[in-house]
């Protein structure tokens, strides 16, 4: 993952944390989506605005993958994000 | 009879004026925008056509209070005339007339709902009040009761019910939150004890013959498996769901219920029927409906069902997080109806809810006890109209010379006008540092005068410096709560022990004002109310406090000195230490008390400070320390204190003696305000005046 990748959580979405989920909800589209672990956890430490250096460490413990494995995997998902309005790219993380 | 469409609302509340005589900390209704605050009566007509498009059968008046309206009667003669049934849904506060012109209708024609508080929390004229209009009007009425904490007992109920021979029906209501979270409601983590009280009173309730009716939001899971069974079988008693019930508003915009008011709500039309408006006001919160009260509904199998609702929708939103980033919540983005009729309450709604997310909203929704000052009674009303659901009570201090109060004497030229028709509650002041009789000498004669104080004006606490008296007042007037002053100097759990069953609140001492560990510990270990003076400038552990008091109390000069004024002028740094919190940090202190308290019987006996003061301590509006009323040992140079340094004062070891945390920020202060050079001119004219004098 390249460390200076930074994203924000769209302005226009909400998340509440249930007992083995996220929700997002973006009431513009009306969309909502269920984030299960592992993709929580990385939806958590990205809205905390954790550097990605250290999301990418904790993910691969969360993950027990190599380190090459989890940044693919983060990429994955922030794209997939980013496409899907969940996220924007940001000066900083968070 | 309305003619009967196929419903898919069943009820809706008719808001016909937003005023009100009351003002109850949990009310949802509170705030909610309007372009008219009472309504017309054509908006009336338009209000029936619709119930009546949409086979309604009742009216349900509410308000506010909605017999403040000057159209109230006309209002129900209409509704009686078109065949409905009028609900009246008041707080019972009625004026002999009004009650007099009810009495005219046949009960079976109109039923009135009168929403009671705890009676604790109600003033002796309230109580009254209500009492007179149940003595009349019984047989319409029936009480409710809107829950908005969790130890309420609720058996009064029915006693009430079966000592005024009321109609054998009780509403229960749970308090929600509007979205902002700005009012006091339950919390859902509260639901389950609240569900046991509720176990114990439908039991009773049930036996008596009294029926039990359940107002929107509640959910199984809050309720013992006995009970839940009881109710299933009891059937049309509980039905767990969330609206809407449309609120019409008296500008004929129509929401889905007061708490969701600033994202949901559309027009009435001359076309509207149900059907249709549900949907209308539905589609902005669909979105939302996954959610649940508690993190555990998303795989509950009653919600999964459509059991249950999940509870309160604006409840369930209170768990939403947003980027707290500054940018725009999520909420904001409108949706295709509300792009229509959207409403200036939505945006204002979010961002005070996005400040919501960021802070906790206990602390928001605090209560305050303030201060009497002798004022005359426009000042007051005017307290009360600004800021009146925010006064949990008045303090003043027990009239007469039998004790001292802690401060010298000051003027009551209007307090028993004030005690007498102001609305506001009231405190009594009983703190001297010391009793100045023997303990057993004295006890009776005080609980005497304040069961006097109590009979005649009617108190909700007494604040004492004396565990003995504490007890003895709890004793023989078991209605009143006891207040442990901050004179007590109550700073840690172990003194708990020696108060016990003494205490409802517990005001703590000054010393751990500035150490949230201690706060935190007394708040876990202390099984009542923390409420903390805010404004208070002592020292902690002031080893002058005692003498000081003592003297103040026996003074009669209105501002005494200090007489710690020498410590501070050789170490005026000492004056950051003290108890004091700024209204701006007010936020600091979220989760560690019940009620704040404004000190300043007599440093904010100027109405304007007082006024500004109070406002800014609700708000949380910034103010310097020197502006705070906080007395001698206050700060008196007007610096700012950054939230950073006072942060750190709340968890450093208070070691001053090895720490120049305090004296290197009052110093870079004073020089970066201009204070120093100030202090010094000033201290320079002192010498040479002193130098001519001699």
């Amino acid at each position: 993952m390249a460390s200076g990748s930074c994203f924000r959580c769209h302005p226009a979405v909400a998340w509440s944390v249930e007992k083995s989920s996220i929700i997002l909800f973006r009431s513009g589209t009306n969309d909502a989506i269920e984030l299960r672990h592992p993709e929580s956890a990385l939806w958590d430490f990205l809205s905390r605005g954790i550097q990605m250096e250290r999301i990418t460490a904790m993910m691969c413990v969360l993950r027990s993958s190599t380190q090459q494995s989890a940044e693919l995997w983060i990429k994955r998902r922030t794209a997939e994000w980013l496409r899907a309005g969940w996220l924007i790219q940001g000066d900083r993380i968070g | 009879m309305p003619a009967g469409s196929s419903r898919e609302i069943e009820l809706a509340n008719l808001s016909i004026t937003l005023d009100c005589n009351r003002s109850c900390s949990y009310c949802f209704a509170r705030g909610v925008e309007v372009r008219e605050r009472t309504m017309r009566r054509a908006t009336f007509l338009d209000a029936l056509d619709f119930l009546s498009r949409s086979g309604i059968p009742e009216v349900r008046l509410l308000g506010g209070e909605p017999t403040l309206h000057p159209d109230f009667l006309w209002f129900v003669e209409r509704s009686i005339e078109n065949g409905f049934k009028p609900v009246l849904f008041s707080n019972g506060l009625l004026s002999a007339r009004t009650a007099a012109d009810l009495q005219r209708f046949r009960s079976t024609d109109v039923q009135i709902v009168i929403n009671v508080n705890d009676p604790d929390s109600q003033s002796i004229k309230e109580t009254q009040a209500q009492r007179d209009t149940w003595s009349r009007l019984a047989a319409f009425c029936m009480l409710g009761f809107n829950i908005h904490k969790p130890n309420t007992s609720l058996d009064f109920l029915v006693d009430l019910t079966e000592k005024f021979e009321l109609r054998r029906s009780i509403r229960l209501g749970l308090a929600h939150p509007r979205l902002d979270g700005s009012n006091d409601y339950l919390l859902p983590k509260n639901y389950p004890q609240v569900g046991e009280r509720i176990h114990d009173f439908y039991g009773k309730a049930r036996q008596r013959g009294i029926r039990v009716e359940f107002d929107c939001g509640f959910v199984p899971c809050m309720f013992p498996a006995a009970l839940l069974k009881t109710l299933i079988a009891d059937v049309g008693t509980f039905v767990s769901g969330c609206g809407p019930i449309p609120d019409i508003l008296p500008d004929g915009t129509v929401t889905h219920c007061y708490p969701l008011a600033s994202v949901s709500r559309c027009s009435l039309d001359k076309k509207n029927v149900s059907a249709g408006l549900k949907r209308k006001l539905e589609y902005p919160l669909q979105l939302y409906r996954k959610l649940g009260i508690y993190q555990e509904c998303l795989q509950c199998p009653l919600k999964k069902g459509g059991v249950c609702g999940g509870g309160c929708l604006s409840a369930a939103m209170q768990r939403l997080r947003s980027a707290s980033n500054g940018v725009s919540s999520p909420l904001s983005t409108k949706s295709p109806a509300q792009r229509k009729g959207s409403h200036p309450d939505f945006e204002k709604s979010i961002a005070s809810r996005r400040k919501t997310v960021e802070r906790p909203a206990q602390a928001v929704q605090s209560q305050f006890v303030i201060p009497y000052i002798d004022q005359p009674p426009e000042f007051w009303d005017q307290i009360k109209e600004e800021f009146g659901p925010h006064i949990k009570s008045v303090y003043f201090p027990l009239p007469g010379t039998m004790v001292g109060s802690g401060r010298p004497p000051q003027p009551h030229r209007y307090l028993h006008k004030f005690l007498s028709e102001s609305l506001f509650r009231f405190s009594a002041l009983i703190n001297p540092v010391i009793l100045e009789r023997p303990i057993r000498e004295i006890v009776r004669p005080l609980v005497d005068t304040v069961r006097g104080i109590d009979d005649r004006y009617g108190l909700t606490d007494v604040t004492v410096t004396n565990v003995a008296l504490a007890l003895a007042i709890k004793e023989n007037i078991p209605s009143l709560r006891t207040v442990a002053s901050t004179l007590m100097d109550i700073s840690s759990t172990n003194q708990l022990l020696m108060v016990e069953n003494a205490f409802d609140v517990i005001v703590p001492g000054s010393r751990i004002m500035r150490d949230l560990r201690s706060l935190q510990d007394l708040r876990k270990a202390f099984h009542g109310k923390i409420r903390l003076i805010v404004n208070e400038a002592c020292l902690p552990g002031c080893p002058y406090r005692v003498q000081h008091f003592f003297e103040m109390a026996r003074n009669t000069i209105a501002f005494p000195d200090s007489l710690c004024a020498h410590l501070l002028e050789q170490k005026p740094w000492m004056r950051l230490t003290g108890a004091w919190v700024l209204p701006q940090h007010l936020h600091c202190y979220d989760g560690l008390c019940d009620e704040l308290k404004l000190a300043g019987r007599v440093t904010l006996n100027d109405p304007a400070k007082y006024r500004r003061v109070l406002a800014a301590y609700l708000n949380r509006q910034p103010l310097l320390p020197s502006e705070i009323g906080g007395g001698p040992a206050s700060v008196l140079e007007p610096i700012e204190i950054d939230e950073v340094f006072y942060a750190r004062t709340l968890r450093c070891d208070h070691q001053c003696d090895r720490c120049t945390l305090c004296s290197a920020y009052y110093e870079e202060s004073c020089m970066r305000t201009g204070v120093r050079k100030r202090l010094a001119i000033g201290r320079d004219i002192d010498r040479i005046v002193q130098h001519r004098g001699r």
